[in-house]
């Protein structure tokens, strides 16, 4: 609210537009989101919370690849996420999950970001059951970024994963997210292109309640490390809260399922850059469970 | 696994065999003898290269050569490197009492035994119960390994200066062949032959390999026992005057503090630093030996031309690089001999030895004055004395050996090895050098790898606990009476290392490993003056290795490393995290090894050394520092009985680099790429 007392404010006219200042805002928070360590925020680390390398079944095609040769059902996903309260940094997926008797295809679209910067990753994964201890996957993205008035660029990371289960009750994963760390082509330290290695320990302590201790380490950051617990509350219901250092990651999450719908819904705490939200809807097609047998 | 440090022990409990004697029998599983190698390479401490290559070497041949239980002795036994010394012991009596063992699971009533460890005993025992020798027809059987290797990226040593010259003479392939031979039953020899990369080979400068090297075997069963001409290694009492192996080092086997080297063997070793050459004869009968042994060595030395003293021996190089013209002109350009006697004599439950040597250069060793090398041994020629003994008294094994040289006070290594409760195991152990001591093939257990000054004591301890846990650990304190390098003055320290094994199931390890070092350290500091400091070094340390029936290996890692130093910010963290996978195929013909490591160390002290697969023969420990990524994929394919072939490939990658490396080892670029090859052919 204005104050009287103070300056007149500048007339509407000259005030910057709208958008314009939305540029300068993000062009002035951009430095500071490359000081803040994990301002790159992995796809699975803001969605579902944790690193991603133990995540299973839908929640796997964020995170570590392997996860997906978990499911028995076909799924159709999507979600929306709002990161920090930026619009220019929110992002729209499409998403979904085919097993088939050779392998688990999952796969998707996602937008990101509003004009005059937006882009567009198509990903396409496959995983297999190995052994009925071992899972392994490997993902293929395939980025196109669109800036107003200049010729879009592109580029093509691969992802890769492994899970395996030494008892019954806990499980390791251990993924990479473009190992190769390639970048774009013109090598820009503002938007570099997401690469990370992630490993995990999903420890059930009993049924309906998991713990996962993780470590993720970006590119240019410093490790980072993750605990995650998830609780069943109803077979239907799930609450899931996590917690990552440095910088401090505050996450709570959870995920109703109403007959072949899954509704998710995570709120993420930044120490430095505040709030973001995800809400997700997944759809379980209805068909024959297909397991995927291993070799 | 009550020993599970013991069994990653390669190191200390470097055996080799008195016989190169390739076996008439079957050949054993590679496959689970090149798990072992690996799982106990990994334990390995940094910098350990040199060891781990002689530990698998006599792995090797002891896997193919398994000792008779029921006929060893305990020099014999002491060649299985995860049994520690009480254990010996222990089986030993057990065997006083039962006679004979029949079967390995007869050994499961041995004091300190537990069916984990004997799962792992089982491939290297026979249990001939006849005390007659074996009347196996012989065979005569050869081993060749062929290797080579070569840096995908150009280095600075082979691109041309401006006037023209290529700095590094040869080629930058390296390349290695070694070759063992059992011509006759009394007969064997070995041969070696390497060039590393930037040295010329087939050149008029160089006709041939730069190191060659081998030895020729005869053995009888009079009091002449042996005779070995060419390369062989000593060791005797705890190494204070005589091991030209490997020094013994500190490991994760915390309780294992002794010496346990062989008296001597032959040696194809191609670390062209160190080592004997020249002849040596075993006489002995049941319970005495005496070694008399010559050797005469060229060495590469740093010469300088003084007007008063003539020529003079700065230095001793022991990188063994004769790639540019400055190197070429130090290979080989000093003699060094050796002569010596070295004598055994054993009892029921001790052994006593004796032993003196002179030691020889052709030119005088006088290092150019520094801080550090004050109390360094300077001069042409110096002689040690030692007497050495080791026994058993109730439940403790105890070791001892005092060393002279011109000095007047002895240096002195003991120590001490109990069961305690039938459960535990504790070692101490104490040292002490003299300032002016000085043993140029000397290899004893000590902080620095120079130990004048050097006093120490050492505890270790190995633990048993409930629900499969085993808890091992050691605590060193040390201190030095003068300048080192990079240390001004007298300092203290002491190192801690904490480790918590657990073998969750029949198929599954974890282990977590806790170390903490504090040492004297020169402070950084603008001011001219040095001042002492201190640095702290934590590491911690987390593995999990899981082996799912006979196909799959997968290891996880993850390493975390902090370093401050008095008078400086702490420096940044040092990380690691890597994920093995290993394929053995059904057949065992063929299986890949897949490493993904990534690293963030950017400062040199926190730089971590983590092992990697690597071909037989070829161990692996690199340095990880800077920030970047390693990938190591490595494949092995028996096409024909007695063939195998290794290809590996590794890659080093630092993003955002413009260059990897510095003066003639820089390459241009992010990336730095290796191939490997290698065959054996078994005849």
């Amino acid at each position: 609210m204005h104050d009287p007392d103070s300056t007149p404010l500048p007339d509407r006219a000259a005030r910057p537009p709208l958008k314009l200042k939305r540029i300068l805002l993000l062009g002035l928070l951009a430095p500071h989101l490359l000081l803040s360590a994990q301002n790159t925020l992995p796809d699975h680390a803001a969605y579902w919370g944790g690193t991603g390398a133990t995540a299973v079944g839908l929640p796997a095609h964020q995170g570590n690849p392997a996860g997906t040769a978990y499911s028995e059902h076909r799924f159709l996903a999507l979600a929306h996420q709002n990161k920090y309260g930026l619009p220019e940094l929110s992002s729209r997926d499409l998403y979904f999950l085919l097993p088939t008797s050779l392998l688990v295809l999952s796969g998707g679209f996602q937008h990101s970001g509003q004009r005059p910067l937006q882009g567009e990753t198509y990903s396409l994964a496959a995983a297999r059951t190995l052994a009925p201890w071992l899972r392994m996957g490997l993902r293929g993205n395939y980025w196109v970024q669109r800036q107003q008035e200049k010729e879009a660029r592109t580029a093509f990371i691969l992802d890769a994963g492994v899970q395996y289960q030494p008892l019954r009750d806990l499980s390791l994963g251990f993924f990479t997210c473009n190992p190769l760390q390639k970048n774009w082509s013109d090598k820009d330290p503002y938007h570099p292109l997401p690469s990370y290695t992630a490993a995990a320990l999903n420890y059930r302590v009993v049924e309906g309640l998991e713990l996962e201790v993780g470590v993720l380490k970006e590119a240019d950051f410093d490790a980072s490390f993750h605990g995650v617990l998830q609780v069943e509350l109803h077979p239907r219901l799930a609450l899931r809260g996590a917690l990552s250092g440095t910088p401090l990651r505050l996450s709570l999450g959870t995920q109703l399922q109403v007959q072949a719908f899954y509704i998710h819904l995570q709120l993420q705490h930044h120490q430095v850059l505040g709030w973001s939200s995800v809400v997700g809807l997944a759809w379980r097609l209805p068909h024959k469970p297909q397991q995927t047998t291993s070799s | 696994m009550k020993r599970p440090a013991a069994l990653l022990l390669f190191l200390l409990f470097a055996t080799s065999l008195h016989t190169q004697n390739l076996t008439s029998e079957p050949q054993p599983d590679q496959q689970l003898l090149n798990e072992w190698a690996e799982a106990l390479a990994a334990e390995m401490e940094e910098g350990a290269e040199d060891a781990q290559h002689i530990l698998m070497e006599q792995l090797l041949q002891l896997y193919q050569n398994p000792i008779n239980i029921n006929t060893a002795t305990r020099e014999e036994l002491q060649k299985i490197f995860f049994l520690s010394d009480l254990q010996i012991e222990a089986l030993l009596f057990q065997r006083f009492q039962n006679k004979a063992f029949y079967s390995i699971y007869e050994m499961q009533a041995i004091e300190g035994m537990d069916a984990a460890s004997l799962k792992m005993l089982a491939p290297l025992l026979r249990f001939d119960w006849e005390v007659q020798t074996s009347k196996r027809t012989f065979r005569p059987q050869a081993d060749l390994f062929i290797r080579g290797q070569s840096q995908l990226q150009t280095q600075n040593g082979y691109r041309a200066r401006p006037d023209g010259s290529i700095p590094f003479q040869g080629s930058p392939i390296k390349a290695y062949t070694r070759l063992e031979i059992k011509a006759l039953k009394q007969v064997s020899l070995g041969l070696v032959a390497e060039k590393d990369q930037g040295e010329p080979l087939f050149t008029a400068q160089q006709p041939g390999p730069d190191y060659l090297s081998g030895y020729l075997q005869f053995q009888t069963d009079h009091t002449l026992r042996k005779i070995i001409v060419g390369s062989y290694k000593l060791s005797s009492g705890q190494g204070l005057a005589l091991q030209t192996g490997h020094a013994t080092l500190k490991s994760s086997a915390t309780t294992s503090i002794r010496n346990r080297q062989a008296s001597y063997a032959p040696s194809l070793s191609v670390n062209e630093g160190g080592g004997c050459s020249g002849v040596l004869v075993d006489l002995g009968g049941e319970a005495w030996q005496l070694l008399p042994f010559f050797s005469r060595v060229q060495r590469d030395g740093r010469l300088d031309t003084l007007e008063q003293d003539g020529v003079v021996l700065r230095s001793l190089k022991s990188d063994g690089y004769h790639r540019t013209e400055t190197e070429r002109a130090q290979r080989k350009n000093t003699e060094e001999w050796v002569v010596g006697l070295t004598g055994k004599y054993l009892l029921p439950r001790m052994t006593l030895e004796a032993g003196l040597l002179h030691y020889q250069l052709e030119h005088p060793l006088q290092a150019l004055p520094t801080t550090y090398n004050q109390h360094y041994w300077q001069g042409r020629s110096t002689h040690n004395f030692w007497l050495a003994g080791s026994g058993s008294v109730a439940n403790m094994h105890w070791f001892a050996e005092t060393a002279f040289n011109e000095s007047a006070h002895p240096a002195l290594w003991a120590g001490l090895q109990s069961l305690l409760k039938q459960t535990a195991e504790l070692a101490l152990g104490f040292r002490h050098f003299p300032l002016d001591y000085y043993a140029p093939l000397g290899g004893a257990l000590s902080e620095a790898s120079v130990p004048a000054g050097e006093t120490g004591f050492y505890v270790g301890l190995e633990l048993p606990l409930p629900a499969a846990f085993t808890a091992s650990g050691y605590l060193d304190a040390y201190s030095h009476k003068a300048a080192r390098y990079g240390v001004s003055g007298p300092a203290k320290g002491f190192d801690l290392l904490l480790t918590l094994h657990h073998q969750t199931s029949s198929d599954w390890e974890n282990t977590l490993r806790f170390r903490h070092r504090t040492k004297g350290v020169d402070r950084e500091s603008e001011e001219p003056e040095t001042v002492l400091g201190e640095q702290n070094q934590n590491q911690l340390r987390w593995q999990s290795r899981f082996t799912p029936g006979k196909n799959w290996m997968l290891t996880l890692r993850g390493d975390w490393q902090t370093v401050q130093k008095s008078g400086a910010d702490r420096l940044a963290p040092g990380f690691f995290l890597s994920q093995d996978l290993r394929y053995t195929s059904n057949s065992k013909k063929w299986n890949v090894t897949l490493r993904y490591a990534v690293f963030d160390a950017e400062e040199y002290a926190t730089r971590i050394f983590a092992y990697e697969p690597d071909v037989l023969y070829s161990m692996s420990t690199p340095a990880h520092y800077g920030k970047g990524n390693r990938l190591v994929v490595l494949g092995k394919w028996t096409p024909l009985k007695g063939l195998d072939l290794w290809l590996r490939f590794s890659r080093w990658h630092y993003p955002g680099r413009e260059s990897i490396g510095s003066g003639y080892a820089e390459i241009r670029g992010d990336k730095n790429r290796e191939i490997k090859l290698q065959l054996r052919k078994r005849f």
